[in-house]
């Protein structure tokens, strides 16, 4: 009984779920994206803006477990050492990532190149 | 199976008499009017109109109507104008809660409105919906339950025929037989005559508030329908407050046309603002490849336009032309490289970001080792190292120029410096000599006082320098310029383009309104000519 009365609901469902799925596959022209040569430009900046924030992301992450060397170090000189050696890389890290267009700007101007554009835009990625 | 039918049987039944029931006890709120007032509308302009409708109906008559858990105690109206095959527009509404009913009074007010062009009636309606408040306490209208008939208001005082526009080519003039000849792809010196007259009501009746109209003139084969978008020889806008009560503006100009390979036509066309058509003129038509007619005047092949045809046995020549398939208009070799590397270079710079940011991750993670580091710092020279070549990029030839040259003066620039404005050619360099026309244009001449009635446009040719320039000397404001020491002291360079050091004033000329100074914006359309560059024009916003 019980089992007949789901049987029927799962058949009333299918009755209402099958015209729109047909609706859906039916429906617009050729699948995908357009894709043009002038595009590859946009992608390459925003793998680089994601890269970037990525970086960012590590860079707390890095900080942290950096915070975490020291307090395990518990004093002991040799662990001490190799905290401290992590952490002197790290900052260097950090200003690279963080200093990434001052690099670019200081490179640029070095060399007198026309240098008015802005490395990466990242507003729309 | 049995079974299966009775319980459906049984479920059908108990449904529809719940629907029954359940409908039986709505006694729905009654929509009479909507009244509006006065019965006809004014065309092209804003009416004030009066509503009024009445709701009849009491307070347990709307609770019953919007009764779900979701639902609050308010009904929402809405009077809503309209015609058919459009989506109706909303004009006013309102919330009403539920202790207001039985509503003593019609709900009335006033509301301005003004019809839409091309309109010769509107039709009015009002509709109710149930309201649902969200997690914010928004109130929304969430469920229509009922609506009024449409009350249709005709409109009235339609102006016609107010916009005209009058358009003549001067140049070239018609042949003997009444019919510009072109050869099919050439280039030819055209001067145009345009006028427009308009009249500001008119155009607010047919397009709407809109502050400016559009200007088109453009060419398309005789055989094809009108089209403004393709072939564009010049446009432009027209503030409409200018026209007023009906003003007539006039404007020539000349360009040189590549003829189209084919019988064509040139016409001006009026626009709103957006894609409505307000006036379109006369077509000028132009044979171009068409079969030769008229007598012939000697000289040239046979069967070419204003040629005779071609007896047997004689030559007949053939012109065509193979358009340029490239959009970003490099016309040789080297402009061709100089696109590609230019987009290698916008490629280039993101992938330096990248590296030098991947250099930074490296250090990070390195944890003080001795080899990871050592790799750190080895993207970075390289990074480092490939960003300097880059962006010498195209200095490298000029630096191994030098290298061959070992301490020689340095060679002149291709072509020789440019003349100034009125520079007699005297012996100077062998290099082509421009003038400007009294339109403002840049032509290449023999003599650059006597610039001759027939010319070609150069005005977009970087080496047409200073020859139209509204300020003359090098690194002016508005000259072109690639670094701030190409500009003269106290000015910048800012888009490729010399500028005050807090931006050009106004009627000064500007390439973005990066170059204009605050509350001045960079208008396109007030073309200023300088280093043979057409700039905008700074204006006040």
């Amino acid at each position: 009984m019980c089992g007949e009365i789901i049987n029927m609901i799962n058949k009333l469902k299918n009755l209402v779920v099958v015209p729109f799925s047909l609706a859906l596959a039916t429906g617009g022209g050729y699948q995908g994206v357009d894709l043009t040569i002038q595009g590859v430009f946009g992608i390459i900046t925003g793998l680089a803006c994601w890269f970037t924030r990525l970086a960012l992301i590590l860079v707390v992450v890095y900080i942290i477990i950096f915070g975490i060397k020291f307090m395990m170090a518990q004093g002991n000189p040799t662990k001490y050492e190799e905290a401290k050696k992590s952490f002197t890389w790290g900052l260097v890290g950090v200003l690279v990532i963080l200093g990434t267009y001052t690099i670019i700007a200081t490179i640029a101007n070095a060399l007198g190149a026309n240098y008015s554009l802005i490395p990466l835009n990242c507003s729309g990625y | 199976m049995k079974s299966m039918k009775k319980i459906s049987l049984l479920f059908i039944i108990t449904l529809s008499s719940f629907f029954i029931l359940s409908n039986s006890a709505i006694a729905a709120i009654v929509i009479q009017g909507p009244n509006i007032s006065p019965n006809t509308l004014q065309a092209g302009k804003e009416n004030t109109l009066n509503y009024s409708f009445t709701l009849t109906g009491n307070r347990d008559d709307a609770r019953n109507t919007c009764n779900k858990p979701t639902e609050s105690n308010e009904i929402y109206w809405e009077l809503k104008v309209g015609r058919a095959g459009s989506p109706w527009k909303q004009v006013t509404n309102a919330f009403i809660p539920f202790t207001d009913f039985p509503l003593q009074n019609p709900v009335k007010g006033t509301f301005r409105f003004t019809p839409k062009q091309g309109d010769t009636s509107e039709s009015f309606q009002v509709v109710l919906f149930c309201v649902t408040a969200d997690e914010f306490g928004n109130k929304l209208p969430s469920r229509q339950f009922s609506g009024s008939g449409a009350v249709t208001v005709d409109v009235v005082g339609q102006t016609q025929g107010a916009a005209k526009i009058s358009f003549d080519v001067l140049q070239p003039q018609p042949g003997a037989s009444g019919v510009r000849e072109v050869n099919p792809g050439q280039s030819v010196a055209m001067s145009f005559k345009l006028n427009v007259t308009e009249d500001t009501s008119d155009i607010n009746s047919k397009c709407g508030q809109v502050s400016f109209i559009k200007w088109v003139v453009a060419m398309f084969p005789a055989t094809q329908n009108d089209n403004f978008t393709d072939n564009i020889i010049r446009d432009g806008q027209i503030d409409t407050v200018d026209f007023g009560t009906g003003k007539t503006f006039s404007l020539d100009f000349q360009k040189t046309v590549a003829a189209l390979n084919q019988d064509f036509v040139i016409k001006a066309r009026l626009f709103c603002s957006g894609s409505t058509v307000l006036t379109t003129s006369q077509g000028i038509r132009f044979n171009a490849g068409g079969a030769g007619a008229g007598g012939g005047t000697g000289g040239g092949g046979c069967d070419t336009p204003g040629q005779p045809k071609c007896k047997p046995g004689e030559t007949k020549t053939y012109s065509f032309n193979i358009p340029n398939p490239l959009k970003g208009g490099a016309s040789d070799f080297t402009s061709l490289v100089k696109i590609i590397a230019q987009w290698i270079f916008n490629l280039a710079i993101p992938i330096a970001v990248a590296m030098i940011v991947y250099s930074g991750i490296l250090f990070l993670t390195a944890a003080g080792e001795p080899a990871k580091v050592t790799k750190a710092k080895e993207v970075l020279k390289y990074a480092v190292i490939g960003l300097a070549i880059i962006l010498i990029g195209s200095g490298f030839v000029t630096l191994i120029q030098s290298i061959l040259e070992l301490g020689g003066t340095t060679p002149p620039p291709a072509g020789g410096p440019p003349p100034g404005p009125g520079l007699p050619p005297g012996p100077g360099p062998a290099g082509p000599l421009y003038g400007c026309t009294d339109k403002g244009y840049c032509v290449q001449v023999q003599d650059p006082n006597n610039v001759p009635s027939s010319y070609t446009e150069v005005s977009g040719d970087a080496s047409c320098n200073n020859a139209c320039s509204s300020s003359g000397p090098t690194g002016d404001v508005g000259s072109l310029c690639k670094k701030d020491r190409d500009c003269q002291t106290d000015f910048k360079c800012k888009d490729a383009l010399c500028q005050r050091a807090n931006g050009n004033f106004g009627n000064e000329p500007c390439n973005s309104g990066r170059n204009c100074g605050f509350g001045n914006v960079c208008d396109k359309n007030l073309v200023i000519i300088s280093d043979g560059r057409r700039l905008g024009t700074c204006v006040a916003k």
